[in-house]
């Protein structure tokens, strides 16, 4: 039986007066790790790269405003999206040239090697960072600004942040690896996901909608490297997702149509990451909750 | 005070140190070599910001993932670093730290411990030290191994086989055949591409390569897979030496 919520959220399941719904409090807030980095760059121990205007101001879980930068940015591709799922990055990049926004799609990228790093634990936490600011190192070497397309780097990166932030130590091993390539060790003023400058031209986009999909029913994979790992550093809106999540998902439409028919050529782009429909019917059909949660 | 106590005593037979260092199947090794793995645990940098103490409330058991199919607790796993519950820890760094998914949905604990955290390191030390467990959890994980450390990237193109991917559907077939040419009709140029996610440049390889000599990682590997260690030296040196990076010491 088919979990009866619609994307956004809107109407009772929304309402204020539901049970166990969050309400944001500063007291709640753990410790501002912006205004910490921003710290350690006013003391020499490393440059904080500014978001660069235009930015759009949103909230956080506990109500801190994040800045997420509308264009110049440069695109951390995703390793599962590019090698499996290439219609994700594709229209990311097609979204930003719908919107006249300018974007780097650089060739001087790793991936975060995370991935491997959870499932196999074939690195350490200085690999890992080394690995973060040599790519946060070679975005601010062309003057554009992150923008991580992969769930896993953004929570990684965003964990990476907090240990370099609390460990001069690592900071310092990290730094010496960096000065070897000759680059300098900079931290990005934001670490800001794809989703979350989805969120910020939400209504940019909307203004330019060709089809009605208010009545597909979807089921959805919110990335759990995405919302659990430093989950007060994301956009957080009661109004998206039931407050859940503030990406537009990953997730295959449902509808009444027969299996495995693909969806119709050019129906949008966000609707490309999910070429193939599923049926509603009784017959045994492949699990949509195939994605992998790493 | 760390003890030998616990339940982990039943562990017996599991693995055996050796004179490298590394800890082969056999016979049970003795408990200062146990202790010597669970002080690397706790002095990891990251521990003491994922463990502060446990309420014994479970909310992570009924939010993991991994505890629904496997006899795999994170509860267990954060209780037995605070006991310093010796035993139990090196039994769960032999068995239990390879069932959890690494989701991070322990990380809802109401102490704020990260037990998926301390899972992390675990795993990491048992890669590390060569524990007989990880390298047989890891059977068949070198390719993946290989193509992150070689190529920068962990997902290539070419890895679609139906053969191996059959939930993926009647399409894949068609996919896999014209892989190629698939990939070139992409707006994207990074993407055109088969063997790996993107177009890595070679100057930014080598730099990844840099990377993995400086911090240890290759040592790892080393530990872990002999074969593999060879074959990744071989890719990386002549790149390195060809950009003038030092490779000794």
């Amino acid at each position: 039986m088919p979990i009866p919520i619609n994307i956004p959220v809107k109407g009772p399941a929304a309402a204020p007066s539901r049970k166990g719904e969050f309400r944001r409090s500063p007291d709640d807030a753990p410790e501002d790790l912006r205004a910490m980095a921003l710290e350690l760059e006013a003391k020499g121990e490393w440059i904080v790269q500014r978001v660069p205007e235009p930015y759009v101001e949103v909230q956080t879980k506990y109500g801190k405003a994040k800045k997420i930068p509308l264009q110049h940015t440069w695109h951390h591709k995703s390793c599962g999206q590019c090698g499996h799922i290439p219609g994700y990055s594709t229209s990311i990049f097609w979204l930003h040239r719908k919107l006249g926004l300018e974007y780097n799609d650089p060739r001087d990228q790793t991936s975060c090697t995370a991935w491997n790093y959870y499932a196999s634990a074939t690195s350490n936490s200085a690999a890992q960072a080394a690995v973060a600011m040599r790519n946060f190192a070679a975005a601010y070497e062309t003057g554009y600004f992150p923008q991580i397309h992969c769930a896993t780097s953004y929570g990684h990166y965003k964990e990476v942040r907090s240990e370099l932030i609390h460990h001069k130590e690592l900071r310092d091993q990290v730094r010496d690896v960096l000065k070897k390539m000759g680059k300098p060790l900079v931290i990005p003023e934001e670490i800001v996901h794809y989703s979350e400058w989805v969120y910020a031209v939400r209504h940019e986009i909307a203004k330019r909608q060709v089809l009605d999909l208010r009545n597909i029913t979807a089921t959805v994979h919110p990335a759990c490297h995405y919302y659990k790992l430093v989950s007060e550093d994301a956009i957080y809106d009661p109004d998206v997702y039931g407050g859940q999540r503030t990406a537009i998902v990953t997730g295959v439409a449902r509808r009444s149509a027969p299996r495995w028919r693909t969806t119709r050529p050019g129906s949008t782009a966000a609707a490309s990451a999910s070429a193939t429909s599923w049926s509603s019917g009784t017959s045994p059909a492949p699990s949509p909750s195939s994605g992998r949660s790493r | 005070m760390a003890t030998g106590t616990g339940t982990g005593a039943s562990s017996a037979g599991l693995a055996r140190a050796t004179p490298g260092g590394s800890v082969e199947r056999g016979a049970e090794p003795p408990f200062e070599e146990k202790l010597r793995l669970f002080n690397e645990v706790t002095q990891d940098l990251r521990f003491p910001d994922y463990l502060y103490g446990c309420y014994e409330c479970g909310i992570c058991v009924a939010v993991c993932p991994s505890a629904r199919f496997y006899d795999f607790s994170p509860r267990r796993i954060a209780q037995a670093v605070a006991r310093e519950d010796v035993e139990l820890v090196y039994e769960q760094m032999n068995r239990d730290v390879w069932e959890c998914s690494q989701c991070f949905s322990c990380l809802r604990c109401p102490r704020q411990n990260n037990p998926g955290g301390i899972v992390t390191i675990m795993r990491e030390v048992a890669v590390k030290n060569g524990l007989h467990s990880a390298k047989e959890a890891l059977e068949g994980y070198s390719r993946i191994i290989y193509k992150i450390m070689s190529t920068g990237t962990q997902v290539s193109p070419d890895m679609i086989r139906p053969d191996a991917f059959p939930d993926w559907g009647p399409t894949a077939k068609e996919t896999a055949d014209n892989l190629e040419v698939w990939r070139r009709a992409m707006p994207p140029e990074t993407m055109h591409t088969t063997s790996s996610s993107w177009e890595v440049d070679d100057k930014t390889l080598t730099e990844l390569y840099l990377i993995w000599h400086l911090t240890g990682v290759l040592d790892m590997i080393k530990t872990l897979d002999e074969s593999l260690h060879m074959i990744l030296v071989d890719v990386m040196e002549e790149k390195l030496e060809e950009a003038g990076y030092p490779l000794g010491g």
